[in-house]
């Protein structure tokens, strides 16, 4: 819903005027910023899990880089079995191999030993709805030139309350839940920018709980994608799950959320 | 408090019949003008022998009882001629006065009288009035004369800047301002978000802006009232008013249905439909019209009737697969009636409505919104003897609340019809309210309401473990929405909530001399209903929410003291006013809270309180060709939310962190400094100058701390709230109004007025954002500004 509420928001500051100036802006000391986000996928039944723990930690507003986290440590439990993994680090910051094969209904925590404090974040596998189509279509919001829609038709999962993050590749991310649409299938389109034929699109489909949803909804508003003027919610401090036990005050950024997925591609034509 | 309050009107009241010795007798009358018989509000009827007198009321009805005896009777109005009447008072006498408007000629006029001038001994303070014939000559954005922007060059309110919507009156917010047009309440006063004001000048009569000393027969709001009249029509003949600007254009007619006794007046304003166009494609609409009709009858001297209409919708559509339609919809019907020559009743039925509609096309659904009121209202106006008169009355008004409803809108689409839970309240009020000369220096008002505001069933409201429905986490420090643990279905015929509320209302004036006046004012009012809004501004989009079981109603405590003086002779007029005030149960947001199509707002708000203090002065040049004002204020604006008290939870006892720690922080509306400037010069009486200068402290708002990247966004995050500011607002307006020489002696009557608007091209910040720059990657902070210098043009013309 949010989303579509953005376009009035667009009209207003359509006629102003924007410029980059410089302001000094304050600071904060620097915390750990955890971005993990896994996805699982039955295959059939030769079920996959991909995804990443990446660490770094936050910066001054207008430094170029964020800095990356040296020796810390992540590991994913098995709540139930009590088993533990251990993470690899690939590149800097970066923990890709050595995930567990997720099943439902457990739960699982990933832990993060950083600076000699720990960090731990508890979750459980969400399942997802099911793309029936993505299609390329010929329609446009603002400008046919730039413009490029794409029809998605996907069906919601039955006799419960949902919520959906939409991948579509670039960056570009849409939070949905079924309040408005519970058991039926959705139909929208999602207009792409400057893409060009030939391109591959990439729409992934991730179930989300209702915390995470709202987490992505916030982190898209604060991240600039709210268009800014003076109808723009006020700023806040994006929270996450990851939970600093050995000092709370000390807290850290970021989220852990394991989703089964599903995905669709589309040649750009 | 409220037992001493009213043992002291018993008294007061007592002590005023005990004066009652020699035989008295009444004159009375309507006031109208010569030319159209618009009745006129305001004008003054003095009694040179007793330094005393009245002023007509809303609906252009004077009354005053006086002592046995022979008296010169002076009535007055600024720009009409005095009205000089020797009255011989030995029965009940009727006096219905038509005013004659002065010669156009400016040499012959000496500007001496002014509505717009404080009334030094009468105890009503805080009143910023504004004439239209003002408000059409200070130089606006694009040149469409502006109700509200005006009122923003007097001190003591504030907006967020050129595209918002609302205003802040002494450090309120703008859900705080009861708005009244014709008595109805008008839910959102902006066009475009804010560009524009829903008023059309040309239909309005009277503006007055209560800030403070709000009296008795006013309830619902905390911050302000802003009440407007519309004009009645001409009676005599008929009459076109319109105008040509660059954004919109308004015409207007009005005349007599019969002759002195109907009259009807029906105005429109619409917008150019290509406002928008150049920035998209041929597709795109954005305009908004409004339409203000009236019908007014005199049935015999003691009962008038009114009907009066108001509708107004602003639309945005782009290439049909995005329509936006939102606006207020008004009627009401007024019956005047003469009980006697001494009490003047008026009874008003009301229905008001707020709209708002969107449909999406390419997700497939239409959404709709609004709220609607049914509004009673009996007033009566009591005019006992020349130093007393007595309004009393009864309101009564019905709320449908309509959160949003949503349906599919065409066959293919997966949306599934749903109806957000409507919600409905009622809300109760009488008051009685005392006007009294008690010496000849020492006016008072003082009066009472009390109210009540039922907050009625629905069909699904959520239950909360603990009653709590917004959750401490103790862990991450945090605030989270709780689950429902049931949800039960209260039947329209049942009582959620009762709140019940004595506001009483007190303030004098106590008059030195001919020159200085102390006044002093004491206010409590209750509001029950509230603006959900998390943004800087408000939004057409926001959602008004009753108070309830999770809402408690907010409470205002409002002491203003005022210093006033007329400075040689009257020329010039300084009025000074402090004032503190104190607002319990502000709502505050949870950080991140969603407001949007929210079926469960007690999720996310916890209750806060909020104050203001400040010191307001005006110096105001009241005669000669120039005329204007300084208006300056000093204040602060703040709230805070606490946590609340701790809960055992699992044998911990979580100690709340509340909003920002629980200190206090400015609101988003804290302007430190306001400084007004404006003047009215008149060179001839083709030519007049006007200009206007602004300054502001830039309003509150949060930079942030630092950032961090999650998903490949990069998200800013805060400290706490507040704590920055926009850089300082102003800017500098110029206007000139030219009267071509033929206008002199025909019937058709035209001016053009040549306006420019931010002189110096000043980009004031409307918002700084922060976010990455699409294309080098890097992080920036970007300035919105709306306008720069905007010169633009208008002809009016009237016949």
């Amino acid at each position: 819903m949010k989303k579509y509420y953005l376009f009035l928001i667009i009209l207003p500051v359509a006629l102003a005027c924007e410029e980059a100036i410089d302001v000094e802006l304050p600071t904060s000391d620097s915390r750990l910023v955890v971005d993990a986000l896994i996805g699982y996928n039955e295959n059939n039944d030769d079920p996959i899990t991909i995804g990443q723990v990446k660490l770094t930690l936050t910066a001054p507003f207008l430094a170029e880089q964020v800095p990356v986290p040296e020796n810390a440590s992540v590991q994913i439990i098995d709540n139930t079995s009590g088993e533990i993994f251990e993470l690899v680090e690939q590149e800097p910051g970066i923990f890709i191999d050595g995930f567990p094969n997720l099943e439902f209904n457990k739960s699982y925590n990933l832990r993060i030993v950083y600076n000699d404090e720990i960090y731990i974040a508890t979750e459980e596998l969400v399942r997802t709805g099911t793309l029936i189509s993505v299609e390329q279509g010929d329609g446009f919001l603002f400008d046919e030139q730039i413009e490029t829609e794409v029809k998605v038709n996907f069906s919601d999962i039955v006799n419960e309350r949902n919520y959906y993050l939409f991948s579509f590749g670039f960056d570009n991310y849409l939070v949905t839940d079924d309040e408005f649409y519970q058991d039926s299938n959705l139909n929208f389109s999602y207009y792409y920018e400057n893409v060009d034929p030939g391109d591959l699109i990439s729409v992934t489909l991730l179930g989300i709980d209702k915390e995470f949803a709202d987490y992505v909804d916030q982190t898209l508003s604060q991240s600039g994608d709210g268009g800014g003027g003076p109808f723009s919610t006020v700023p806040a401090t994006v929270r996450g799950n990851i939970m600093n036990v050995s000092d709370p005050e000390n807290i850290a950024f970021g989220y852990f959320s394991i989703s089964e997925f599903d995905i669709a591609v589309l040649t750009v034509e | 408090m409220p037992n001493n309050f009213n043992a002291l009107l018993i008294v007061l009241l007592l002590f005023s019949s005990s004066i009652y010795s020699q035989q008295r007798y009444t004159i009375s009358g309507t006031i109208s003008e010569a030319a159209s018989n618009e009745t006129m509000i305001g004008v003054t009827i003095a009694i040179t022998e007793l330094r005393t007198g009245t002023t007509t009321n809303e609906y252009g009805f004077y009354s005053l009882t006086l002592p046995q005896g022979e008296y010169e009777l002076v009535v007055s109005y600024l720009g009409y001629g005095d009205i000089k009447q020797t009255l011989v008072l030995n029965a009940d006498k009727k006096f219905n006065f038509k005013m004659i408007e002065e010669a156009e000629a400016l040499d012959e006029i000496i500007l001496t009288e002014d509505i717009e001038r404080v009334d030094i001994r009468k105890p009503q303070m805080s009143v910023n009035a504004l004439k239209v014939q003002t408000i059409k000559k200070i130089p606006v954005v694009l040149g469409e004369a502006d109700v509200i922007k005006s009122l923003l060059l007097l001190p003591g309110v504030t907006s967020a800047g050129e595209a918002s919507s609302g205003f802040n009156v002494r450090g309120g917010a703008a859900d705080q301002n009861l708005i009244l047009l014709d008595e109805a309440i008008i839910f959102n006063s902006s066009h475009l978000f804010g560009f524009f004001s829903v008023f059309n000048p040309d239909a309005i009569k009277d503006i007055k802006l209560f800030k403070g000393g709000i009296p008795a027969r006013y309830g619902g709001r905390v911050s302000s009232v802003l009440e407007i009249f519309q004009r009645e029509g001409n009676s005599k003949e008929t009459k076109v008013t319109g105008g040509i600007g660059a954004v919109a254009s308004r015409l207007l007619i009005e005349g007599p249905i019969t002759k002195d006794k109907t009259a009807f007046l029906a105005g429109g304003r619409a917008s150019y439909a290509h406002l928008f166009l150049p920035l998209f494609d041929v597709n795109n609409k954005a305009y908004f019209y409004d339409v203000n009709t009236k019908i007014s009858h005199k049935i015999n001297d003691n009962n008038s009737i009114f009907l009066s209409g108001y509708f107004g919708r602003d639309l945005f559509s782009i290439n049909d697969s995005f329509v936006n339609v939102y606006g207020n919809a008004v009627g009401n019907f007024r019956w005047n009636h003469l009980f006697s020559d001494k009490l003047f009743s008026n009874l008003s039925l009301i229905y008001s409505d707020y709209f708002y509609g969107l449909e999406l096309d390419f997700v497939g659904f239409e959404w709709d919104s609004g709220i609607q009121n049914f509004n009673f209202k009996y007033d009566l106006k009591h005019y006992i003897n020349d130093g007393l008169q007595i309004n009393y009355g009864l309101n009564n008004i019905y709320y449908v609340f309509n959160p949003g409803k949503i349906k599919p809108n065409r066959d293919d689409s997966g949306i599934i019809e749903d109806q957000l839970t409507k919600k409905y309240a009622n809300e109760a009020a009488a008051y009685i309210d005392v006007e009294q000369k008690i010496t000849d220096n020492l006016s008072v008002n003082y009066g009472l309401r009390a109210s009540m505001f039922n907050r009625l069933g629905q069909d699904e409201l959520f239950v909360y473990e603990n009653n709590q429905p917004v959750l401490f986490d103790p862990f991450q420090l945090i605030y989270r929405e709780a689950t429902p643990i049931d949800t039960i279905n209260p039947g329209r015929g049942t009582n959620l909530s009762t709140f019940t509320n004595l506001e009483p209302r007190v303030s004098m004036a106590y008059t030195i001399n001919d020159k200085n006046s102390i006044k002093a004012s004491y206010t409590r009012l209750a509001q029950y209903l509230h603006l959900l809004s998390n943004t800087s501004s408000p939004t057409p989009l926001d959602v008004w929410a009753p108070s309830g079981p999770f809402i408690e109603p907010q409470l205002l405590d409002q002491y203003a003291l005022g210093y006033f003086r007329n400075i040689n002779d009257g020329e010039y007029s300084l009025e000074m006013e402090g004032f503190y005030k104190d607002i319990q149960n502000r709502i505050d947001y949870i950080d991140g809270a969603d407001l949007i199509a929210n079926d469960a707002i007690e999720q996310v708000i916890l209750n806060g309180e909020a104050r203001a203090y400040g010191l307001e002065f005006l110096l105001r040049k009241n005669e000669g060709r120039f005329q204007g004002w300084l208006a300056y204020t000093l204040s602060k604006s703040e709230q805070r939310t606490p946590g609340r008290d701790p809960v055992v939870d699992n044998g911990r006892s979580n100690l709340e962190s509340g909003i920002n720690f629980g200190e206090w922080y400015n609101t988003p509306y804290d302007k430190t400094h306001d400084i007004a400037l404006y003047g009215n010069y008149e060179l001839n009486d083709r030519w007049s100058f006007n200009s206007n200068f602004i300054f502001q402290t830039g309003q509150p708002t949060n930079y942030p701390v630092g950032q961090f990247e999650f998903q490949g966004l990069v998200v800013p995050f805060f400290g706490l709230r507040n704590q920055t500011r926009l850089p300082n607002y102003h800017r500098l307006d110029i206007a000139a109004t030219f009267q071509p020489k033929k206008n002199k002696n025909r019937n058709f009557q035209s001016e053009w007025i040549f306006s420019i608007y931010n002189v110096y091209n000043r980009m004031n910040a409307a918002s700084i954002n922060f976010r990455q720059n699409q294309d080098t990657g890097r992080n920036e902070a970007i300035r919105t500004s709306i306008f720069g210098v905007v010169p633009s043009l208008t002809y009016n013309f009237k016949f």
